[in-house]
């Protein structure tokens, strides 16, 4: 360009700054809100794409009735494609927190896929450690621990091998990619979390899933993607079968085999019964053989004892006589040896006189021996007797042998004597001679000493006789003595004898009845034992035939083992992944709808600012045309002007709506997802698409203006464009109207329709504010609404408590009873969850059934959407709630089939449709459900009125204690729970609003601007008239009131159209979107559209202040 | 008491940036009740100054500007308004007729910011146009725009009726036509008319005429010999 025309551009350009940024803005604000919405689809996919991307994010998961085994991991590996296959160990436990009991499931960790995205401490490295849901603990809650519940069943118990786990980490993953982590057959049936554990951390033989991902680089959610993973459906599907079916048949083997272990068992514990039967029965007999045995020692003992006494009295006996005897005895020994010493020394005495009779004997013996040698002289003489005597001695010899031995003993001393004498008398007969006169003397001497010696060998003898006498008396007594003591020491010994007898008898009979006893106490524990025996083998028995009919149960159950069922579930099957694709669609629906607002008005604001600008450079055309410039020359300062304001606007609303679009409703979608940090996306198709179009709104709208311009020749375009001429609106026509209106208000309404391109855009700018602003706060009111109309008007108890068991009437009398302190009333319910069906459409829902249906009036209404009270359903009969009846696509009067979990089905007809926002209910009778399902309705639930003024909280802990309590909810937490949730939707309305309030200021401003650049003269004039600034703002103003009146009306439809539409496209299965805007949006909606109005007035009074009335004496240019 | 007019040495200076362009270097002069004043002078003399002055769109840089025996120099914005909106009626070069209103309601317009408007139907017959007088500006001739123009001013009932080259626009006979009315109004109604033109030949039929050269008064003569616009050629 020319450097003369470059120059003019700039100070063009410098000079209605305010019109060039009105420019740039508009389309900065439809692009950025264009690409804001379009972007933020791909940016949360993206977003969640690197997520699941870089953990690992499964294919296919595959789970079977019966689990897998290690095996099973190869035979999937070796399939076509699939990258990694792992094991996974999956188990919904409760835990204690508190005093209450929640359920959480646990996982376990698996290498290399759906791996855990650590936000906080670090991964379990001991089999007792786990890592944790970041919703349900925080960076705070690491080293707690985690203590599995005692009243989990014991399969699952079974299943982990610890009873707690410390918590070691914080971590998200991709299995629960948003908030709902899903429902379980425990404690309130919602899961509270999930924890993910090493495999060591649990107790199990096999796996109860296998995750399989394949080699393949799709985009998320594409159809190349499903396409690809479906082609190998079949092949996964068919290996998961065949596996199945091999774990089938080693499950059945296994138990067969353990059936044919517990069957040989058995049989053996049989014989061994029997055995120990007859091992019984001997035992019993030989416990009464030994009683009679023991009866039998009892006599013997008795009878000993008797004999014992006989002996110790005859021993007593004994011993006195012996005494008596040995006294006797005694006395008599005594006597005896008395005697004894006294002969004894009468011998004594006599041997005295004995020795002296011989002492004398021997004297005269001398004198006889003298006489004697005397005489031996004579004895020759007597020699020759000798002879004689010794025939005297033959003739003895003879008659000795005559005698014999008898005389033996005389005899010798006999013969001797009678050879002295026969010598002596030899000698004496020869001596008798010779010493006849000596002889004679002699004789007589010898006669005498013969005497005396006659006298003492008499004495002697006597003597002899009395010592020999005395000796015998000694010898006899002697033997006597010895026999005596003999005697004695027999009879003593006798009685030591009987005593030793009678001690050891004594002995004897102690022993013998400590034997007894003993035998007594053995006899009495044999009975115990036997007893015992007894009973055990009843026990035994008792189990023998238990055991027998657990084998006949375990059999029958083998016979039943259900032919395994197996499931292969793609990612489109995870509530998180599914919901994240609908979720993310929302913002992608209404991105198709918001953006063509933004751009049409950009369009008509493009259009109408060249239009003026080539208006007011009429002149300079003129002059440049005349000056020889060519057309295109002088376009390109238009086209300049306007496309680099685009081009600018663009460019800024691109990176503006790239980041801060997406970035704030992840953040508001970050409460339902987990998902790391934001992954921005710039997609550079749309960016071009939004510039082009921008481009063509600015240089379209700019070329179409200067040829119509150029269509002049130059000596017109110098001349001034004579003003768009008055002309009577249609309203004059109507007098009783038009005469009506003051003077200024008709010439408002005159000037709207008098530019009719500005007063559309007008028009459609603020209806697109208002209708926006409707669309933001109806979003909220119909989100806020659900809490509130739920809560308020449907189901409007305090407290919501879940029994342990059903209670029947009595018992919930009891507990009316018990907990009466705490509330005011309550209602029972039967609740649980049914599938209902209509045509081919199926749905979950929960059934409730009240016992007493005009009781639940005050605790749970059933409204019409119009507002009126419905009745509670008869025999069959049932209502359903608003979102199911527009789900199935049913009305009054349709019929519905409801089925059970044990595939039961019953036929209602339905005769209401209730006002419902969270969950979906259907309400049927006590006999409906009778008779459909035929079983008795279980009343678990219960629906609490708490006392005005109390702590709902502190009364729920009070419930929470009783023992039939199982679990408490109170209405106001949930409440809270949702509105926190849908509080995120808060962010969204917002930028929803400001983006309204910009567009409608850059409309109005650019608008009023050129409004008033248009009529500056006119503007000026009135001053110059007199008018006060308020009434000249008020002469212009006016008008943009009446218009921001008539935009904001229309938008009003609009925005409740636009409305409808965007909450048709954010479809919650659970909640129920009433399309509810309150009267105080519409108020708002309007309030805010004038605000923005006003504020664009007052930055304009300025504007207007400052237009010189001199301008009102130029000429027309 | 002094006259109806009175510009006692009044200076104007614009700024424009550095430069200080004076305009009107201490102009007095005096216009009686009644009389109808033709302020002459060249293209650049000051007279539109002075007319922005007079007519309280501007304010003097110095000296003062007595209106009836008010000063108006001394107002604020919103006094000066006021003064427009009682006192003033303007009568444009270019008319400056609302486009968006018919004659009549153009005159209704000004008639109705005021405490005592004559009635707009009445101006308008007065001026001549009963049967135009729902037509809008842009289906009448230039003559009769500017008699919409007077009708407007006249409507107000002002103490002061000022006219930018009431003709300048205007064919000769036109012009003429619309001076008549002027005039007659002048005579008429007793108002005081202030014409500002460079059209030396409109002297002629002026009781007082002020000649303006080089942002000051040069000469300022009565009359004696009023010639009827009829009589006058340019």
């Amino acid at each position: 360009m020319h450097s003369a025309m470059l120059k003019t551009t700039f100070r063009e350009i410098k000079h209605s700054l305010g019109r060039y940024l009105a420019i740039l803005a508009i389309v900065g604000l439809g692009v950025g809100f264009f690409i804001g919405l379009k972007i933020t689809r791909p940016v949360m996919i993206a977003t969640v794409e690197r997520f699941l991307e870089d953990q690992h994010f499964y294919d296919y998961m595959l789970t079977s009735t019966l689990g897998f085994t290690k095996e099973d991991l190869g035979e999937f590996q070796s399939m076509e494609d699939v990258e990694r296959v792992a094991g996974a160990i999956s188990v919904d436990v409760l835990y204690e927190s508190g005093e209450d009991e929640y359920a959480i499931k646990l996982h376990s960790v698996t290498e290399g896929i759906n791996e855990c995205c650590l936000k906080a401490g670090r991964m379990p490295e001991k089999a007792n450690e786990c890592v944790v849901d970041s919703r349900m603990m925080t960076k705070a809650n690491i080293g707690t621990v985690i203590r599995i519940a005692q009243d989990n069943d014991e399969d699952t118990l079974d299943m982990v091998a610890f009873d707690s786990y410390t918590v070691v980490g914080i971590v998200q993953n991709p299995l629960y990619l948003n908030f709902e982590r899903g429902t379980t057959s425990l404690g309130n049936g919602q899961l509270s979390g999930y924890a993910f554990l090493l495999e060591d951390g649990f107790d199990s033989e096999y796996y109860t899933e296998i995750y399989v991902t394949y080699a393949q680089d799709f985009a998320l959610y594409s159809d190349a993607y499903e396409d690809f993973v479906d082609a190998h459906e079949d092949a996964v599907d068919a290996m998961t079968e065949e596996r199945v079916d091999i774990r089938y048949a080693s499950v059945v083997d296994e138990a067969n085999e353990r059936i044919a272990d517990g069957e040989a068992e058995l049989a053996d514990a049989k014989e061994e019964l029997s055995d120990n039967e007859k091992k019984l029965a001997d035992a019993d007999r030989e416990v009464s053989d030994g009683e009679k045995k023991l009866i039998d020692a009892e006599n013997e003992i008795e009878k000993g004892e008797e004999k014992l006494a006989d002996a110790r009295a005859k021993l007593s006996d004994g011993e006195g006589e012996l005494r008596r005897n040995r006294q006797k005895a005694q006395k008599e020994f005594a006597d005896a040896r008395k005697q004894i010493a006294d002969a004894k020394k009468t011998l004594e005495e006599n041997e005295k006189a004995i020795e002296d009779g011989k002492k004398q004997l021997a004297g005269g013996e001398k004198k006889l021996a003298d006489s004697e040698r005397e005489l031996k002289t004579q004895k020759a003489g007597l020699e020759a007797n000798k002879q004689q005597i010794e025939a005297g001695l033959l003739e003895i010899a003879a008659k000795r042998e005559e005698l014999g031995e008898l005389a033996d003993y005389y005899e010798e001393t006999l013969a001797a004597e009678e050879a002295k004498l026969n010598e002596a008398l030899a000698q004496v007969t020869a001596g008798l001679k010779e010493i006849e006169a000596g002889e004679k003397t002699l004789a007589a001497s010898r006669t005498e000493l013969e005497a005396q010696k006659k006298e003492l060998e008499a004495g002697g003898q006597e003597l002899e006789k009395g010592q020999r006498e005395l000796a015998a008396a000694k010898k006899e007594y002697e033997t006597n003595y010895a026999a005596y003591k003999t005697e004695i020491k027999a009879a003593e010994q006798e009685l030591v004898d009987a005593r030793k007898e009678i001690a050891e008898g004594e002995q004897e009979l102690t022993d013998a009845r400590k034997e007894l006893a003993d035998g007594r106490l053995e006899i009495r524990n044999a009975k115990r034992e036997l007893a015992d025996a007894k009973e055990q083998l009843e026990d035994g028995k008792e189990k023998l035939a238990d055991a027998e009919e657990e084998l006949a149960d375990a059999k029958k159950e083998v016979a039943d083992i259900p032919l395994p069922r197996h499931y292969v579930l793609g990612r489109d099957k995870n509530v998180g992944y599914v919901c994240f694709e609908s979720d993310s669609m929302i913002v992608d629906n209404i991105a198709d709808v918001f953006p063509v607002f933004f751009f049409l008005v950009a369009l008509l604001v493009c259009m109408t600012t060249m239009n003026r600008m080539v208006d007011e450079g009429r002149t300079q055309i003129g002059v440049l045309k005349a000056l020889g410039y060519s057309k295109a020359a002088i376009m390109w300062e238009y086209i300049f002007y306007s496309g680099s304001s685009a081009l600018l606007g663009g460019m800024i609303g691109y990176a503006v709506g790239c980041t801060v679009f997406p970035y704030i409703i992840w953040n508001a979608y970050g409460i339902m997802y987990d998902a790391p940090g934001i992954h921005f996306v710039f997609n550079g198709y749309v960016f071009l698409f939004s510039l082009l179009v921008s481009l063509a709104c600015s240089v379209g709208a700019t070329m179409l203006s200067c040829y119509v311009e150029f269509a002049s020749v130059p000596a017109s375009l110098m001349r001034p464009k004579p003003p768009k001429s008055g002309r009577r609106i249609l309203l004059e026509y109507v007098k009783p109207v038009w005469s009506r209106l003051s003077f200024l208000q008709k010439v408002s309404l005159r000037n709207i329709l008098r530019y009719k391109k500005r007063f559309l855009m007008m028009v459609l700018g603020i209806s697109g504010c208002s209708a926006l602003l409707l669309t933001g706060y109806g979003l909220r009111d119909s989100i806020v609404g659900i809490a509130d109309n739920q809560y308020d008007r449907i189901q409007t108890y305090d407290i919501e408590v879940v029994l342990k068991d059903a209670a029947n009437e009595d018992k919930m009398e009891a507990l009316k009873e018990d907990l009466s302190e705490y509330m005011t009333d309550c209602l029972f319910l039967h609740s649980d969850t049914v599938d209902v069906m209509a045509g081919n459409l199926t749905k979950q829902v929960a059934l409730v059934i009240s016992p007493q249906p005009q009781q639940m009036e005050a605790f749970w209404h059933l409204y019409a959407p119009g507002g009126e009270v419905l009745s509670y359903p008869r025999q069959s009969e049932a209502v359903i709630t608003e979102k199911v009846a527009g789900k199935l696509r049913l009305a009054v009067g349709d019929t519905l089939t409801v089925q059970n979990d044990a595939m039961q089905t019953m036929d209602v007809t339905i005769t209401g449709i209730a006002e419902n926002y969270v969950y979906n209910y259907l309400y049927i009778s006590e006999e409906t459900y009778r008779q459909g399902f035929g079983e008795e309705p279980e009343y678990k639930r219960m629906c609490v009125h708490t006392p005005d003024g109390t702590d709902p909280y502190r009364l729920a802990a009070a419930f929470a204690d009783h023992e039939d309590v199982m679990q408490i909810t109170v209405t106001t937490a949930l409440r809270e729970r949702l509105n926190s949730m849908m509080g995120s939707l808060d962010a969204v309305v917002l930028l929803v609003i400001v983006s309204a309030g910009i567009l409608a200021f850059i409309v109005l401003y650019n608008l009023t601007n050129i409004n008033i650049m248009e009529r500056i003269r006119e503007i000026a004039t009135i001053k110059v008239l007199g008018f006060y600034a308020r009434e000249t703002a008020q002469y212009v103003f006016r008008e943009n009131m009446m218009l921001t009146g008539i935009g904001a009306l229309a938008g009003l439809l609009l925005g409740k159209g636009l409305h409808a539409f965007v909450m048709h496209k954010i479809d919650i299965d659970m909640v129920f979107f009433g399309l509810r805007i309150l009267p105080k949006s519409y108020l708002m909606s309007v309030v805010l559209t004038f605000v923005f109005s006003l504020l664009v007035d007052v930055v304009m009074y300025w504007r207007i202040e400052k237009i010189n009335m001199a301008e009102s004496l130029k000429s027309i240019e | 008491m002094g006259s109806f007019v009175d510009f006692q040495n009044v200076r104007k200076i614009y700024r424009m940036g550095e430069m200080e362009i004076p305009a009107l270097k201490g102009a007095c002069f005096q216009i009686e009740e009644g009389e109808f004043c033709v302020i002459v002078g060249a293209s650049g003399a000051g007279k539109t100054t002075i007319l922005n002055i007079l007519g309280g769109m501007d304010t003097a840089t110095d000296g003062h500007v007595m209106i009836d025996g008010q000063d108006i120099s001394r107002y604020n914005n919103k006094r000066l308004t006021t003064y427009r909106r009682l006192d003033v009626g303007f009568v444009f070069q270019f008319y400056n007729l609302v486009q968006n209103l018919t004659a009549i309601e153009n005159v209704e317009l000004a008639a109705q910011i005021c405490k005592n408007p004559l009635d707009a139907k009445t101006v308008i017959d007065q001026v001549g146009l009963s049967l135009r007088a729902d037509n809008f500006p842009a289906q009448l001739s230039g003559g009769e725009q500017q008699r919409v123009a007077i009708a407007r001013a006249l409507a107000k009932n002002p103490k002061l009726l000022l006219c930018d080259e009431p003709t300048g626009a205007l064919d000769f006979v036109t012009g003429k036509a619309v001076l008549k009315l002027l005039q007659d109004t002048c005579r008429q109604m007793k108002k005081t008319v202030v014409v500002i033109t460079h059209n030396q030949a409109l002297t002629a039929m002026a009781d007082r005429i002020i000649t303006v050269k080089s942002g000051q008064i040069q000469k300022m003569e009565l009359n004696g010999h009023v010639v009827p616009v009829e009589e006058i050629d340019w």
